[in-house]
């Protein structure tokens, strides 16, 4: 029973990992522009 | 175009001087991670509106201070102080919650030996706990145990005696037995071991969202899962009734089958992934 309850878990895993990997790009690109957009208006006067 | 003009000409004088590269590239990095870590943390706490606030606010001062002669563009940045003042105010739980794990991910002068994933060991320590709960809740015993993966801090466990001991259904009947010494805490469970009862626990900050017939006992077992990532199981002295508390959320009426359910998780998923 325990390798079935660790085989669930693994694939459960695997797809939350990779489900966080985007959520954690999509996050730090949305910071990335945000950052761009600051040190542009900080530049302009 | 006079936009356009003033953006070209800070282009130019960036790619003329190698040090003005320099300064542009490392402000771009320290102001990702930092708007990073800020709407990262909004974003694991469910505030997508103030995520999307955040960013309103930040484009429309922009093209504000892009479009008005004579303001000093250093006003920009009380958008995002102001809105880091504002997450310090309304998450202050929160943000103790992620201090407070990433602190302390062992217990302090306790040796709780290695957490085995023996399934047979395991499958006791379930059994064991299921025992007391049943028969706390068939005698309206009062009881709190907390399930950690070793990240309890050292003011939870001090406030309460240390045990160090093999998990049973007659020593958890004991402790919470009434008018024994250590009945009115809690008691703390780390894999297999019962590292400490007669604990105190920070009693829950968010009063309005717990029903108003819950008494202290459930406001500090749902309190400490909002400051820390531990699971709580409460059995009211008043009715029996047995609750599960994670993430600040109760759920009450917890029969076998959820408490089987819950205990196998902790054992094989919580202690599983804190181990890494």
């Amino acid at each position: 029973m325990s390798n079935n309850l660790k085989s669930v878990n693994e694939n459960n895993e695997t797809q939350s990992k990779s489900k966080k990997f985007w959520k954690n790009f999509g996050l730090f690109s949305l910071a990335f522009f945000l950052a761009v957009v600051t040190v542009i208006v900080l530049s302009l006067n | 175009m006079h936009l356009i003009e003033k953006l070209s000409k800070i282009w130019e004088g960036i790619m003329a001087s190698p040090e003005l590269k320099i300064v542009f590239v490392v402000s771009i990095i320290v102001f990702s991670v930092l708007y990073y870590y800020m709407i990262k943390f909004l974003a694991d706490n469910n505030s997508g509106p103030m995520i999307m606030l955040f960013v309103f606010c930040m484009i429309i001062g922009a093209a504000m201070i892009s479009l008005i002669e004579g303001l000093n563009s250093t006003i920009y940045l009380i958008i995002p102080a102001l809105f880091l003042i504002a997450m310090m105010v309304l998450y202050s739980v929160e943000l103790k919650r992620v201090i407070w794990e990433k602190k302390s991910a062992r217990l302090a002068d306790v040796r709780h030996g290695e957490l085995s994933y023996d399934e047979e060991r395991v499958k006791v320590c379930i059994d064991e706990i299921i025992k007391a709960l049943q028969n706390m809740s068939k005698n309206d015993v009062g009881a709190i145990i907390v399930l950690s993966t070793g990240n309890i801090p050292t003011q939870i466990l001090d406030s309460g005696v240390k045990l160090d001991s093999d998990i049973s259904s007659a020593l958890i009947e004991s402790v919470f037995f009434p008018k024994t010494p250590l009945h009115d805490g809690a008691m703390i469970i780390n894999g297999t071991k019962i590292v400490a009862a007669g604990c105190f626990l920070p009693l829950s900050q968010n009063g309005d969202n717990i029903p108003k017939d819950l008494g202290t006992r459930h406001r500090a077992g749902i309190g400490v899962t909002e400051t820390i990532d531990v699971m709580s199981i409460i059995v009211s002295e008043e009715t029996g009734i047995i609750s599960i508390a994670k993430a600040g959320q109760i759920t009450r009426y917890a029969d076998i089958g959820m408490l089987k359910k819950t205990l196998t998780r902790y054992y094989w998923q919580e202690l599983d992934s804190s181990k890494k």
